[in-house]
């Protein structure tokens, strides 16, 4: 009797025992296939402009079982366009968003309403503050300006913090700043920048995105020899008219790092702060500097 | 269905383990020696196997770097190539002024522009000579201030081969920049006859070689990375991330060794190089596979051979115990069965005979030993119980001689008084009363005997007392023909005359009654004398009292005695008393009949 039950017992434990193992075989298997999905929202019209930081994104998830995608919401859908983004990537099994876009307070509120903070993070808002800040501190190191002018063809986030930490800046130097907007019309730009040039005598005219740089270059033939052009743009092109000398200098954000950092916040749970101490994300270089080793690395990337 | 206790059996397994069973040790044992033969045998082959797996790894790795570099050098020779073919076909047999030369660069870069980014021909003091694709000079630049002029002109016999760059020298009117490694080479340059120094500078496009890496980068673990011999990085998968800082690699170390495979600690992680060196350039190769890395493939193989170790053991374990329990079990019965001996059952029917043969044999010669001890105790009791019988016997066969003496003193005085009927009667109640003594040497006679011997003895006493006493004799027909033990009457009279009614003012009176109670016979000596004190009662059955110089010399213990060895340790003589009432002493007898009893079937009652 006392061997039968023995036998029973061995018999049960042992069923048991191939059951909890093979569970466990099953799942170990099922574990190492988990792939960690990020979705970074950016805004534009094309992915191109973002080229750095989806280098910079897909650098970092690289070996780490991670899968990250970058989708584009247009200007024109402001807001509702990221929201919409925000609500398809989560249905689209992503497991952390990445939003680099603009409409701060209004995507804010859905985040908050929805329960969202611990799944969608934002890239660093400051930074553009913090570019305007650079560029103004070397404006007021490297030229003698008594007046400056800065040129944007949109209004967005981004572009209103880099003009406040410029202005920030120039104001406490002694320097007279005016922001002004372009209107859309090709022409109406062109006249408009003619008068600003012809009847106030800027020291400096800053280029505030993409679409101002354009307007510039293609006028500045009505720019007097006294004149100095500054931008902040991550282009190329913005590269190219500093190489070409249209520009005297160039606020440039490191995308590639941001990019990078971002997804480092989300797989180490560490604060992007806190990654960022001893990577500097922004760069203001002129003709002088472009071809040194450290920022020839940075403003040209390696194209295939 | 069984019901499983776990506290039970958790009693059960400490109670084991405290008594160290043998079963315990056993299957401890078996199980301790087959767990760590199987971790040994599992550990040295798993081990073997990892190592020769890793060293395939490390081989396999090993091969790729050899034939990433065989590529490299085919690249870097088809770029020297170029470049010899430029300076001998082209510059060596031509003048400067000569517009050949330009139209021979478009041809030679026109056939390779796919893998070149510029060629051209640079004088001493650094003015262009000839370019291609654009031959003019961005304005600004300076070719004196660049690397590859001041290295090829401090070492003017070698190719020189810079570390990727910009190249930034000539016109453009678009806004693409390449990254381009530098082939330059000092020349001799023809100008009018005279011989002049210049420098053939080959741009090669670094796409190629980040191309062929990216590669070998896409299958496999770990990456590959290309570094100059001073251990600045050429190539690396992450060298944007490195270059920003956002990561790290241990180049600068790694560019100190020599060729081979090594095994280094970075980071916190163990990894395997490989570094492979590029002669024309002094390059370096480098592989890195962390070791982890190496052994991915084979963690499911780990957990495979975990849960096989683990199935392995649980059978083990339990088929130690099931076996164990088989072996010892029969050796546990026999114990028990010796238990139950030691706590004093002579039962050989109970010993366990079982298991293999040679629990078998023990459990037959134990069982044999007990008989054997069965029987040597019972001889002895029987002994022990015959020698008490002859002893008392013996004592009892003793008649007081002072009895004898007084009554033949009465007889003498009887017959000298001429009261020769009164002389008579009591030499035939002597003569009776000395036949029953004897009874033929019969320990049990019948009651009616027993009591024909005591109405002797009174007859006797009656005279020498000169009828100081009465005696009244009342038994039942029924138990007269029972048996008794000779001589239990008589000495209680004795006693009773003795110690109780000699003593008395008054007539005594004996009385003796004889019935049956309850299936048993009772005999009761009754007399009115002046009682026992109790502490004399207590006494009087414990220990031989000798009667002194009265009476026949036969204790009342005696008789206790006589009748619990002949018959039960139940049956016996009490002896109750009050003092001035008198004394009564019961005799306590099984009822059997005398004749049963001669027949012997109720001997053993």
């Amino acid at each position: 009797m006392r061997n039968k039950k023995l036998l029973i017992g061995f018999f049960a434990s042992l069923l048991i025992l191939i059951a909890i193992e093979f569970l466990i075989y099953l799942n170990y298997g099922k574990l190492k296939n988990d792939i960690l999905n990020i979705s970074f929202i950016v805004t534009g019209d094309n992915l191109d402009t973002w080229e750095n930081m989806i280098k910079g994104a897909e650098s970092c998830a690289l070996d780490k079982d991670c899968l990250v995608t970058f989708v584009n919401s247009t200007d024109e859908s402001g807001a509702n366009g990221q929201i919409e983004l925000i609500k398809r990537q989560l249905s689209d099994s992503a497991n952390y968003i990445v939003l680099c876009g603009t409409h701060y307070d209004e995507v804010d509120k859905f985040i908050l309403d929805n329960k969202l903070r611990d799944k969608v993070y934002y890239l660093k808002n400051d930074v553009e503050y913090d570019l305007g800040v650079e560029l103004g501190k070397y404006l007021l190191n490297n030229s003698n300006l008594n007046k400056a002018i800065m040129i944007s063809s949109k209004t967005d986030e981004n572009i209103i913090n880099a003009r406040k930490g410029i202005v920030d800046v120039l104001v406490e130097g002694g320097v007279s700043v005016q922001a002004i907007e372009f209107s859309i019309n090709e022409d109406a730009r062109k006249q408009r920048l003619k008068n600003i040039i012809s009847n106030n005598d800027y020291d400096a005219i800053i280029s505030m995105d993409e679409g101002a740089l354009n307007s510039i270059v293609s006028n500045q033939e009505s720019f007097l020899d006294s004149t100095h052009i500054y931008a902040v743009d991550n282009r190329p092109e913005a590269v190219y008219y500093l190489d070409s000398d249209v520009l005297t200098a160039l606020a440039y954000r490191d995308d590639y790092s941001i990019g990078y950092i971002a997804v480092q916040e989300i797989l180490t749970n560490k604060s992007f702060d806190e990654l960022s101490k001893k990577v500097p994300l922004l760069y203001v270089v002129d003709k002088d500097l472009m071809y040194l080793d450290e920022y020839q690395k940075i403003l040209f990337p390696f194209a295939k | 269905m069984f019901k499983f206790n776990i506290k039970d059996q958790l009693k059960r397994v400490r109670r084991a383990s405290k008594r160290r069973s043998i079963q315990l040790i056993i299957s401890l044992s078996f199980t301790v020696v087959s767990i760590i033969s199987i971790s040994f045998m599992t550990l040295a082959f798993y081990t073997n196997y990892i190592n020769t797996a890793r060293e395939g790894a490390i081989n396999n790795n090993e091969q790729i770097i050899d034939q990433v570099s065989w590529n490299l050098n085919s690249y870097l020779r088809n770029m020297m190539g170029i470049s010899n073919s430029m300076y001998y076909n082209v510059i060596k047999n031509m003048d400067l002024t000569s517009e050949t030369m330009t139209e021979e660069m478009d041809l030679l870069y026109a056939a390779n522009k796919d893998n070149l980014i510029s060629i051209a021909c640079i004088s001493e003091d650094g003015a262009l000579i000839s370019a291609a694709p654009i031959a003019t000079r961005k304005a600004g630049v300076d070719f004196t201030d660049q690397n590859w002029f001041t290295d090829t002109e401090e070492k003017i016999e070698n190719f020189h081969f810079s570390t990727p760059h910009v190249q930034n020298m000539f016109e453009s009117s678009n806004y693409r920049y390449y990254w381009v490694v530098s082939l330059s080479r000092s020349v001799d340059l023809n100008f009018m006859g005279h011989q002049r120094r210049g420098i053939l500078l080959v741009d090669m496009n670094y796409s190629a070689i980040e191309q062929m890496f990216s590669r070998v980068n896409e299958s496999g673990d770990g990456y590959v990375y290309l570094m100059d011999s001073n251990g600045e990085i050429i190539f690396h998968p992450k060298q944007r991330a490195i270059y920003s800082g956002l990561d790290t690699e241990n180049n600068i170390e790694v560019a100190k060794y020599s060729d081979g495979s090594y095994i280094e600690s970075f980071q916190g992680s163990q990894q395997s190089i490989i570094v492979k060196t590029v002669g024309y350039t002094g390059w370096k190769i480098v592989s890195v596979v962390p070791i982890s890395e190496l052994a991915v493939d084979y963690d499911q193989l780990r957990l495979y051979m975990l849960i096989i170790i683990t199935v392995t053991l649980f059978l083990i374990v339990f088929g130690n115990i099931f076996i164990s329990k088989i072996v010892t079990d029969p050796i546990r019965r026999l114990e028990d069965s010796l238990s139950f001996i030691e706590d004093g059952h002579f039962d050989a029917e109970k010993i366990y005979i079982g298991g293999s043969h040679e629990i078998r044999h023990l459990g037959r010669a134990i069982k044999s030993l007990v008989v054997q001890m069965r029987n040597l105790m019972d001889e002895r009791v029987s002994e022990q119980k015959d020698k008490r019988k002859s002893e008392l016997n013996a004592l009892q066969a003793q008649i007081n001689p002072h009895f004898l003496y007084n009554t033949l003193d009465s007889v003498v005085w009887m017959i000298e008084a001429e009261k020769y009927p009164e002389a008579i009667s009591m030499i035939t109640s002597l003569a009776s009363l000395f036949r029953i003594s004897l009874s033929k040497g019969n320990n049990i006679i019948t009651i009616r005997d027993e009591i024909t011997h005591a109405k002797n003895y009174l007859d006797i006493q009656k005279v020498r007392y000169k009828n100081k006493f009465e005696a009244n004799i009342d038994v039942e027909d029924s138990i007269l023909d029972c048996a008794t033990i000779k001589l239990i009457i008589q000495p209680l009279i004795e006693n009773a005359i003795n110690h109780a009614v000699v003593e008395l003012d008054d007539e005594g009176v004996i009385d003796i009654k004889g019935y049956e109670k309850d299936g048993d016979i009772y005999i009761e000596v009754k007399d009115n004398g002046m009682g026992i004190p109790p502490e004399t009662l207590k006494n009087l059955l414990v220990k031989k009292t000798e009667s002194k110089g009265k009476g026949s010399g036969i204790g009342l213990w005696n008789i206790n005695q006589r009748i619990k060895l002949y018959f039960k340790e139940e049956y016996g003589l009490t002896i109750e008393s009050e003092l001035d009432e008198g004394t009564t002493a019961i005799i306590h007898l099984p009822k059997i009949k005398y004749v049963d009893y001669k027949k012997g079937a109720e001997n053993e009652k």
